[in-house]
């Protein structure tokens, strides 16, 4: 490499520079367009729609946390030994939702039969005061 | 510095700066006209500030440089999504203009074709050397890489592109 080939290079590039310089953008003009791509309306439009999905987020959040509420209001609560929320109920009053099914026709006859009172009754509770 | 001095600062190197973004969009002129917007843009706002170690040309050349490289990599992708095509930075083959008679268009042409053989990084020394006239210092500086390796891209991309030349030449 010598400083022919180098004035060569240059030259090409010389030309290389003549030809751009010649078709450059308008410096004004590029500088309008890129403020009006980046304008404040449009700025203001992005943040609007970040507004609008911070709020949509947040609704959701709220919705969450009340079906959580509702659905662990009737849990037990092991601290006060009570239900949480809703109607106490006794364990002795507790009927299975299919205790309904457990009775058919020929329960009655299954059943032990109530003890009758009898004349003998009156005699056996005598003997025992004696 | 202030708004009003950068303002001025770029107007005066924006044909300067309008070259070097063709250079680092592969002379895609839409691609450079869009970087080179997005450049002055973040130059303006503040975004990329300039800290005096180096010249406000060497400085504005870099931010140019490296919103080129992004607003390219989003070009890519964006071709890559919309066409499936492989898209490369590749200089563009330059189309004969009205003008192709002339020795300069000539000279101009022989010159984008045979950039086309040396890598990016001896395309970009090349183009801040003898088309910036920059000195191997401030090419580095731009490229943010050492002068040592600017110097080693200056050396062996000036040899390619004597030699493409001289091959295009001969045809």
């Amino acid at each position: 490499m010598n400083f022919s080939d180098d004035d060569e290079l240059r030259a090409h590039f010389d030309a290389l520079r003549r030809h751009d310089r010649d078709r450059a953008p308008d410096f004004r003009a590029m500088l309008d367009r890129a403020r009006s791509t980046n304008s404040p309306a449009r700025r203001r439009a992005f943040s609007l729609i970040w507004i609008a999905a911070a709020a949509v987020m947040v609704l959701a959040v709220g919705i969450a946390v009340r079906e959580t509420r509702q659905h662990g209001a009737g849990r037990y609560d092991g601290s006060t030994g009570s239900f949480g929320g809703g109607d106490t109920v006794s364990i002795s009053n507790w009927k299975s939702p299919t205790a309904s099914l457990l009775h058919t026709s020929g329960s009655d006859v299954l059943a032990s039969s109530k003890i009758l009172s009898s004349v003998l009754d009156g005699a056996s509770r005598a003997a025992v005061q004696h | 510095m202030e708004r009003s001095e950068l303002e001025r600062e770029l107007e005066a190197l924006h044909v300067d700066c309008w070259g070097w973004a063709l250079a680092c969009c592969a002379r895609d002129s839409e691609l450079a006209e869009d970087a080179l917007q997005t450049a002055y843009l973040r130059v303006l706002s503040g975004r990329a500030k300039f800290d005096g170690r180096s010249s406000v040309r060497t400085w504005i050349f870099g931010v140019i440089r490296m919103t080129a490289i992004e607003e390219g990599r989003r070009h890519r992708s964006w071709i890559a999504r919309t066409a499936g095509a492989d898209s490369t930075m590749d200089v563009a083959d330059p189309s004969p203009a009205a003008d192709a008679t002339t020795e300069s268009s000539e000279q101009r042409s022989m010159l984008i074709s045979a950039l086309a053989a040396v890598s990016p990084r001896q395309r970009e020394v090349l183009q801040l050397v003898f088309y910036h006239g920059m000195t191997i210092e401030e090419a580095a500086r731009v490229m943010s890489v050492s002068v040592g390796s600017a110097r080693t891209h200056y050396e062996r991309g000036k040899k390619t592109l004597a030699r493409m030349l001289a091959e295009l030449r001969v045809r």
